[in-house]
């Protein structure tokens, strides 16, 4: 029974430890190899009894995987998790060939455990997180049932240990209390070990996903580049608040938020301008108090809370709404803040960064009778088609006879023009060497993504002297319901112009066909995708509190940003007491569910072993014995009892009825027992036989009363 | 070999504390470590939290590898039952069980996966055991397995206990102190051939003429009828019966007796071995023809007798038998008397003694 379920826990840690890696790298043709072959692997040498592969066989494949293993980091000149993880995983695939005796199923525990750790170093996403999650009781069953099968391994005798029942529950209460109570410690050693020291101290072996936004870039080159990001990963999330009641999560309003503003453009290449003395402000803000670069904070203001899910360390973007007036981060760092673009980049450590925006409502002021210095796009094709566009429209294209007022009459014309004959694609196209894109774009291909719509309308505008500038960040379509906010994927990277109305005051145009732009970055409603929201949410919640945990959260939860307590040991003073002060305020449910959670997660794997178990488990002894297929053997089983106890000597519980016969001695009743087991368990023997041994019984009984 | 049938808890001795304990890491525990460390390098180095979640768990393994089995360990209580291979005795070069009796004083902890070692002096051996689970409060009788590699009666002192449950980061031993003893028989051989066929006919030839000569006394008992006892002897009516030819005995006459005499040659252990073995076979042959036996060894001498204790105390005689040459006694009455000499020794017949020179007698 041991080596049964030993075996079953191994490969159930096995294949999750290995599905946990392939999850976190993606590498799905390492797991339509890996996988299969490890399960056929298996499948055989179970089939076969434990016969496994030929010693020379198993080391000419391991010396092979090294080998390859080895050339592979050669040729990458470094060290890789990515081809240690897939010659990890080659060793599972022939250790599953060549597994007899537990210190084999050891050895493939620890590889399986080494994946999950690649996993943990590849990638931080909630999927491989779970797997590790659910690896961990896996890993904690397989070792405690290891240290058992291989002591009773040793002494080469497998039959006669069947430990006494209360074996199985005595493990689970015992597994289950050190699994939670390691949750525990672990817990306390996550918050209580410094964050952002050493970072990066041994160079760049982690994988990708740590510290990067990913989708969006600060310029736009035209002439490079695929196909443009496809990728649905969520990179940040935006949530209203509560007051300005529910979005419409079907058909969401559009929010575009800003991350870098294109002003500058040569070759094919958008950029920002550089900044004029007194153009930048760059503030150390103080965690939780508004920064109002305009000096004001008008009332009708509109509130979001924005949460990048993993800036970059530095110098990062803060994507913000359209007329954002207002901005405050919950911790404390550096921002600077371009006040002819209106702009915001953060200083500081990767990870997770939130903060609130303040957005100003639209307005609809008269534009002011006076005109922004504009720089001229010169391109005589461009040019060309701009006036005639206008000219058909009824607007003047020659801005000095044109009014100020009809600057973005023109410019919406001009949006219209482009969408009405100009496709949306997500393909680049195909565009000569010595061409110009836009030009190329406007003129010859007629197709292409959002960069060329915007670009194509800040030159359509500059040719014909209106103000205009293209922006990149991201747009905000699509509303998880579950959160009521809006989640924005590295897919949902964005270009669009804004239409300088009067000085100062930028308008948003985006020439991107509507249905085009809703198409990509709305999509419909669906199970699956109401499936997938759902998985979003919790990944919502893994990322904001495991991995998203920082120096500044730490700090915060310990006490330590007001104090000069480097040992931590004040700060964990602190902690404690706070901790009373949130379970005396009430804080006692949160506490109690995060307990029930990390429970429900060692329970809820414990409980998938368990249920394996108990589905496939053979039917113990005791149960059988239950179970019996005739009543004339019922019947011989409770006479032969019967008769220990007339001999005073009653079987007690735990010990077979063989075993008691054996002890007892009496010739009859071991005899009887003996045929009895026989029936019972092997079949195919004449009642006569017995029948005959239950007469025996019963002159033994009647021998004894009459004694 | 463990029997996993649990014994009645009560009992009148105290169990007896252990007389030490010991913790010690293993290399695997050193691996342990290293790994950890490295989880914390890698977290630090890249940040990431699921590092930082791993290297705390690799601290609560730590921990709680050294806490939980270790309280186990100490409420751990283990007694010696015995040897319960054939006449007490273990075999040289054979499986053989010695039975001890543990008992989990812990009223809660149940604990799992421990090893029980005791190691026989001079290098002879050593008796091992595993438990892979034992509930709180419950005791367990386990049959230990002897692997012995030499032939002798050994004196046992201390009964080891360990485990590196849970995580095999680290090895608790404690230990016990207990007196006992282990009789390691040498490898058995088969000896009903020609020499006990050769040495039968004198035997009860001696015990026949004995029991003709008196003949006074009361029937009180059948034997089998073996090779050399008359024919005239057979009661015939009783052989109809039961089907095998049997002889009556007569109170008041001897049993036929059998002394061996044992010439060992403290030189060859392995030659040693077979003359004892040789002996013991002898001894086992005469028990089952209820012939009594004695032994002349170097060093001490058992006269004749009969019944199991007298057996056991036989073998355990001549398991313990060094070299010399045994004196030669003169006995009471006509006793036949049977010398295995070593075959590492050279010709030493004496009149009137059957010799086996193990092993060309066996063969």
């Amino acid at each position: 029974m041991i080596r049964s379920l030993f075996e079953r826990s191994v490969f159930l840690t096995t294949l999750v430890g290995t599905t946990a890696y392939i999850a976190a790298s993606g590498d799905l043709s390492l797991g339509l190899v890996v996988i299969p072959l490890f399960i056929l692997g298996w499948l055989i040498t179970s089939r076969t009894g434990g016969k496994r592969l030929p010693r020379a066989v198993v080391l000419m494949l391991t010396g092979l995987a090294t080998a390859v293993a080895s050339l592979a980091m050669f040729a990458d000149e470094q060290f890789s998790v990515e081809t240690l993880a897939r010659f990890v995983a080659i060793l599972i695939v022939v250790k599953s060939f060549d597994r007899a005796s537990p210190r084999d199923h050891a050895q493939l525990i620890a590889l399986a455990l080494f994946l999950v750790l690649g996993a943990m170093v590849t990638s931080v996403q909630l999927i491989p997180g779970v797997l590790a999650l659910l690896f961990l009781p896996l890993l904690l069953g397989s070792v405690l049932l290891y240290h058992i099968d291989a002591g009773r391994a040793i002494l080469g005798d497998t039959a006669a240990a069947i430990p006494p029942r209360g074996f199985l529950r005595d493990l689970s209460v015992l597994g289950s209390v050190t699994g939670l109570i390691a949750i525990l410690i672990s817990a306390f050693v996550f918050v209580v070990v410094p964050r952002g020291i050493g970072d990066a101290i041994a160079g760049g072996v982690s994988g990708p996903g740590v510290g990067s936004i990913t989708g969006f870039t600060p310029e736009l080159n035209l002439t490079a580049g695929g196909t443009i990001e496809t990728d649905p990963e969520i990179v940040l999330e935006v949530q209203p608040e509560e007051t300005q009641g529910a979005i419409n999560a079907v058909a969401p309003p559009i929010l575009y938020l800003r991350g870098a503003v294109l002003d500058v453009y040569r070759d094919g290449r958008w950029r920002a301008s550089d900044p004029r003395p007194g153009q930048r402000v760059s503030e150390r803000m103080v965690a939780d108090v508004w920064f109002a670069p305009r000096g004001r904070l008008p009332s009708g203001t509109e509130r979001y809370r924005i949460s990048i899910r993993n800036a970059s360390a530095g110098v990062s973007p803060l994507f913000v709404p359209d007329r954002t007036i207002g901005l405050r981060l919950s911790v404390q760092g550096q921002v600077s803040w371009r006040r002819d673009l209106g702009i915001y980049k953060r200083d500081g450590d990767s990870g997770r960064l939130v903060y609130d925006v303040l957005v100003a409502q639209p307005t609809s002021s008269l534009a002011l009778p006076e005109r922004s210095p504009v720089e001229l796009f010169e391109n005589e094709i461009i040019q060309a088609l701009a006036e005639r566009v206008l000219r058909d429209a009824g607007i003047e294209p020659d801005p000095a006879l044109r009014p100020v007022e009809r600057d973005l009459e023109a410019a919406r014309v001009l949006r219209s023009h482009l969408s009405r004959t100009h496709e949306y694609s997500l393909t680049r196209p195909e565009i000569p060497f010595d061409a110009d894109p836009i030009e190329y774009f406007l003129d010859n291909e007629l197709a292409g993504h959002c960069e060329f719509f915007a670009s194509s309308l800040v030159a359509l505008c500059r040719t014909v002297g209106i103000s205009a500038r293209g922006v990149a960040g991201y747009v905000a379509a699509e509303v998880n319901p579950t959160t009521g906010g809006y989640v924005v994927r590295r897919s949902n990277a964005h270009a669009w112009a804004e239409i300088e109305r009067s000085p100062g005051e930028w308008v948003l145009l985006d020439p991107t066909p509507t249905t085009d732009l809703r198409e990509i970055h709305q999509p419909e409603t669906s199970v699956l995708r109401r499936a997938r929201q759902f998985l979003e949410v919790l990944e919502q919640a893994w990322v904001n509190s495991i991995v998203a945990f920082d120096s500044n959260r730490r700090e915060r939860l310990l006490g330590l940003q007001q104090s000069s307590d480097p040992t931590g040991l004040l700060g964990i003073a602190r902690f404690l007491e706070q901790l009373e002060d949130l379970i005396e305020e009430g804080g006692a449910a949160a506490l109690g569910a995060g307990l029930l959670a990390a429970g429900l997660t060692t329970g809820f794997g414990f409980g998938l072993l368990w249920i394996y178990t108990r589905l496939r488990r053979p039917r113990a002894i005791h149960e059988q014995w239950q179970r019996w297929p005739s009543e004339a053997m019922r019947g011989a089983h409770i006479e032969i009892l019967s008769a220990f106890r007339r001999l005073d000597d009653p079987k007690p519980d735990g010990r077979s009825l063989l075993k008691h016969a054996e002890l007892v001695g009496n010739a009859p009743l071991l005899h009887a027992s003996q045929v009895l087991c026989r029936h019972r368990f092997q079949g195919g023997h004449p009642e006569s036989e017995l029948s005959d041994a239950m007469q025996a019984v019963s002159r033994v009984g009647r021998d004894h009363d009459r004694t | 070999m463990t029997h996993g049938a649990l014994l009645n808890s009560a009992s009148d001795r105290r169990w007896a504390k252990p007389a030490g304990r010991k913790f010690g890491l293993r290399l695997t525990g050193l691996l342990y470590i290293l790994v950890t460390m490295l989880l914390v390098v890698a977290g630090v180095n890249s940040q990431n939290n699921l590092l930082f979640i791993a290297f705390g768990l690799g601290i609560a393994g730590l921990l709680l590898s050294g806490f939980i089995s270790g309280a186990g360990m100490m409420s751990l209580r283990v007694r010696r039952i015995g040897c319960t291979g054939a006449e007490r005795a273990a075999l040289v070069g054979a499986d053989s069980e010695y039975a001890y009796s543990i008992r989990n004083m812990s009223r809660w902890l149940p604990v799992f996966a421990v090893h029980l070692v005791e190691t026989l002096p001079e290098g002879a051996g050593e008796i091992r055991a595993f438990v892979p689970y034992l509930a709180a409060g419950k005791t367990v009788r386990i049959g230990a397995r002897i692997k012995a590699h030499r032939r002798g009666v050994f004196e046992l002192s201390r009964i080891e206990l360990w485990s590196v449950f849970p995580l095999g980061i680290a090895r608790k031993r404690v230990w016990h102190a207990s007196v006992g003893e282990l009789v390691v028989r040498p490898e058995p051989v088969q000896i009903q051939l020609r020499s006990f066929v050769r040495a039968r006919p004198a035997i009860h030839q001696a015990a026949t003429s004995r029991e003709q000569r008196a003949h006074a006394g009361e029937f009180y008992a059948l034997r089998g009828y073996v090779p050399g006892d008359p024919v005239r002897s057979i009661a015939w009516k009783r052989t109809a019966t039961l089907d095998k030819p049997v002889v009556p005995r007569f109170a008041g006459t001897p049993d036929p007796e059998l002394l061996i005499r044992l010439t060992l040659s403290g030189r060859d252990e392995a030659a040693d071995d077979e003359a004892v073995a040789a002996a013991i076979a002898l001894i086992e042959q005469a028990a089952a023809e209820q012939v009594g036996v004695g032994v002349l060894a170097a060093d001490s001498n058992l006269a004749p007798g009969s019944g199991s204790a007298h057996k056991r105390a036989l073998i355990r005689m001549l398991c313990r038998a060094e070299g010399r040459s045994p004196s030669l006694v003169s006995s009471g009455h006509r006793v036949q008397i049977v010398q295995v000499v070593s075959r590492a020794l050279g010709p030493q017949v004496e009149s009137d003694v059957t010799v086996i020179r193990s092993p060309g007698a066996l063969a």
